[in-house]
């Protein structure tokens, strides 16, 4: 998990840069992530348990959607930011195949999809992006 | 017990009428004599015959020609789901079901001739339900009658003539969608019902939508109504009903989902069981239990349901081992005996009578779960058990097993048995069991090691290997038939079907359907020219994407020498 932290750090971490001629080292007010439990270990460990027990079915264990009973995406490469993936998924979505992704907000609190999400950015490959748009 | 509930029924069933027009074809009511007959001119049976060989007498069809076989019609269901569907052929008609859909085609044209559809309700969904909605393995003619499961647990009995319906028996809750209900276990459907005598066998199958334990029933063919109502594991007082400690059988699994075999002699239906549920053994005993009936052999009466015996081929299954495959009644060294190609990677022996195991011989290229099976068919050396939350172990076969859902055939020509095999592997590993809406979900995730498809020949007698057919690429084939013209068809994940010398292995015909293949084929003789059936489409499924075809398709080809 160490290695894939520090995968996700370089991915999504924005230039950090010294501040020429202070001597010190300032990183950019842009966040990572708009998930508020970004980097809350404790929220990525109980997000990890809660993802491989409910959705590593169809998104695989490494939510690479190669889950056994897979039709799932591949949730490393997921871009459009935190909101609209707790909106997805809260609501579910019609994928257009016959698996569709169902809306966990009704059996699910907030607050464990929140942690699934924290765990979702740790998996994260280029292009994946946790950051909402402006 | 089977002549009365024949005679209850003859009448219902219109067995007194001898020919009746159907559009322009000609169709007569099954007789009890065509179900017990062989495949030949008809095909009344998922599995070919009661004794599930899926063997054809046909001829017409041999090695010396097969290299001339060509496509003479196409038929399109526009399936949502995979085609895992076996027709039926008889007198002039094709029955085809999919997506909860059935159809009498013309059987020279593919032509339509009647459509039957069945809406699912809107309620239903939940755990794992959506991956098996539309999915049917067979269907059941018997009389004037065709029965279709549909997945949400209800068994429909349509005229064979006019496709108009006779009755709906809805015989267990179905899953519902746990957006809607605070329970969402429930049974849904993908097996066929079976024709027997005076009966009709209906499996229910539960296991990986919740849990709730598997059955099955033996039904009145003019109402759908259960004369009897056999469990897959054993209820309180029944050998074995100690291998499920506190309150785990209620969620332990073990349906039935492929269709069995039935003996007439013994009035004995014969089927394997799906996985112990959930994956993770954690309450059913950690593996250390037997949880008898799941990864098992049943043998029930068809008399009264009562069960004969059970041999439980997985003890305390940890690995989703289903051994559902379809047992083979076959004729060894002089013995009626059960003969069983499952997940395990071995051919599993049983005495019809008993049960009691007689060897289980190695079919697949790697098996590292066990060394093997002692005297007492009891598993050798299994590995230890993944930790829950800890790492992954490695796993030969991977839990899509040495042979899975697609069918086998067996030869009375070449003493063969012909399987659809693969070679995988898993990396598996045990997580906390959440639960959701009453549904306890599998507790295990998989990383799967893709091999190969691998089509096998092997000697019934000894359980050696004869031939095979490898492929480079992973998936299995969508399951065999063979005949009395010595050949073997099938087709595979790349979408190819093949006809095979079923002596030598000697490939005779391909075809590229360009679709994948996951279903098992059929063979027919319509106006004097002999016909093979097969499908193709579905998704590659499991994580594989290593063929180059796309996901989808529905179609249904029919091939004759040009």
């Amino acid at each position: 998990m160490c290695s894939r932290i520090l995968l996700v750090v370089v991915l999504l971490t924005p230039i950090a840069y010294f501040t020429a001629g202070l001597g010190s080292i300032e990183a950019l007010a842009a966040p990572q992530s708009s998930n508020p439990l970004s980097g809350d270990e404790s929220a990525i460990r109980d997000g990890k348990s809660l993802f491989r027990g409910i959705c590593a079915v169809c998104h695989g264990r490494n939510a690479d959607g190669k889950g056994e009973r897979g039709q799932g995406s591949d949730l490393r490469k997921f871009k459009r930011g935190f909101t609209r993936y707790l909106e997805i998924a809260q609501n579910g979505r019609d994928t257009g195949r016959t698996q569709k992704m169902p809306a966990w907000g009704k059996v699910l609190p907030e607050e464990d999809l929140i942690k699934i999400g924290a765990f979702l950015e740790t998996l994260a490959i280029e292009g994946a992006n946790w950051v909402d748009p402006e | 017990m089977s002549a009365l509930f024949k005679v209850a029924t003859g009448a219902c069933l219109g067995l007194s009428l001898i020919l009746l027009p159907v559009s322009g074809v000609q169709a007569a009511p099954v007789t009890d004599i065509l179900l017990e007959a062989n495949p030949a001119s008809s095909w009344l049976h998922a599995n070919g015959n009661w004794a599930a060989y899926r063997y054809s007498e046909l001829r017409q069809i041999n090695p010396a020609n097969a290299g001339d076989l060509g496509a003479a019609w196409v038929f399109n269901s526009g399936a949502k789901n995979d085609p895992q569907m076996t027709p039926l052929y008889h007198d002039g008609l094709v029955y085809y079901a999919q997506d909860n859909q059935l159809w009498a085609l013309d059987g020279g044209t593919g032509r339509v001739v009647w459509k039957y559809t069945h809406e699912i309700p809107e309620d239903y969904g939940g755990y794992n339900a959506d991956f098996v909605l539309g999915k049917h393995r067979g269907v059941a003619i018997m009389g004037e009658t065709v029965f279709m499961l549909s997945t949400d647990s209800k068994l429909h009995g349509v005229d064979y003539k006019t496709g108009e319906q006779k009755f709906v028996k809805q015989y267990l809750t179905y899953p519902k969608d746990f957006e809607m209900a605070e329970d969402s276990n429930g049974y849904a459907i993908t097996v066929g019902p079976l024709a027997i005598l005076g009966q009709i066998i209906v499996p229910l199958n539960a296991t990986d939508f919740g849990g709730l334990p598997g059955f099955v029933d033996g039904v009145n063919p003019c109402t759908g109504e259960s004369n009897w109502r056999a469990n897959m594991i054993p209820g309180p007082g029944e050998p074995g009903a100690d291998t499920w400690p506190g309150n785990s059988a209620d969620y332990g699994g073990a349906g039935p989902w492929m269709t069995g075999s039935w003996d007439a002699e013994l009035e004995r239906y014969f089927t394997g069981t799906a996985n112990a549920y959930p994956w993770n053994p954690a309450g059913r005993g950690g593996g250390k239990e037997d949880n008898v009936g799941a990864a098992s052999l049943v043998a029930i009466n068809t008399s009264d349901g009562s069960v004969a015996w059970r041999y439980t081929a997985v003890p305390g299954d940890p690995w989703d081992y289903d051994t559902q495959q379809t047992p083979l009644i076959i004729d060894v060294n002089g013995k009626k005996t059960i003969v069983h190609p499952n997940k395990t990677g071995f051919i599993h022996y049983l005495d019809i009578d008993t049960g009691r195991f007689l060897r289980a011989t190695p079919f697949a290229d790697k098996i590292t779960w066990v060394e093997g099976y002692d005297r007492n068919g009891r598993p050798i050396n299994q590995i230890a058990l993944p930790i829950e939350g800890g790492d992954q172990v490695e796993v030969y076969p991977a839990l899509f097993g040495g042979t899975n859902m697609y069918p086998h055939s067996y030869s009375p020509l070449t003493g063969l048995i012909y399987l659809a095999a693969a070679n995988n592997g898993m990396m598996y590993g045990f997580e906390k069991i959440q639960v959701i809406s009453n549904v306890r979900h599998f507790g295990a995730t998989m990383e799967f090691m893709f091999g190969y498809e691998v089509n096998l020949a092997m000697d019934a007698n000894s359980g050696k290997e004869v031939w095979r057919d490898q492929k480079s690429l992973p998936g299995y084939s969508g399951g065999m038939f063979s005949t009395a013209g010595d050949i073997v068809a099938y087709v595979s994940a790349n979408g190819d079907a093949t006809v095979t010398n079923s002596s030598t292995g000697e490939i005779l015909w391909t075809f590229n359907m360009g679709a994948t293949g996951k279903a098992g084929g059929i063979t027919y003789m319509h106006d004097g020219t002999q016909y093979i059936l097969q499908s193709a489409g579905g998704i590659q499924g499991f994580g594989n994407e290593a063929h180059p075809h796309s996901a989808g398709g529905g179609y249904l080809i029919a091939f004759t020498l040009r």
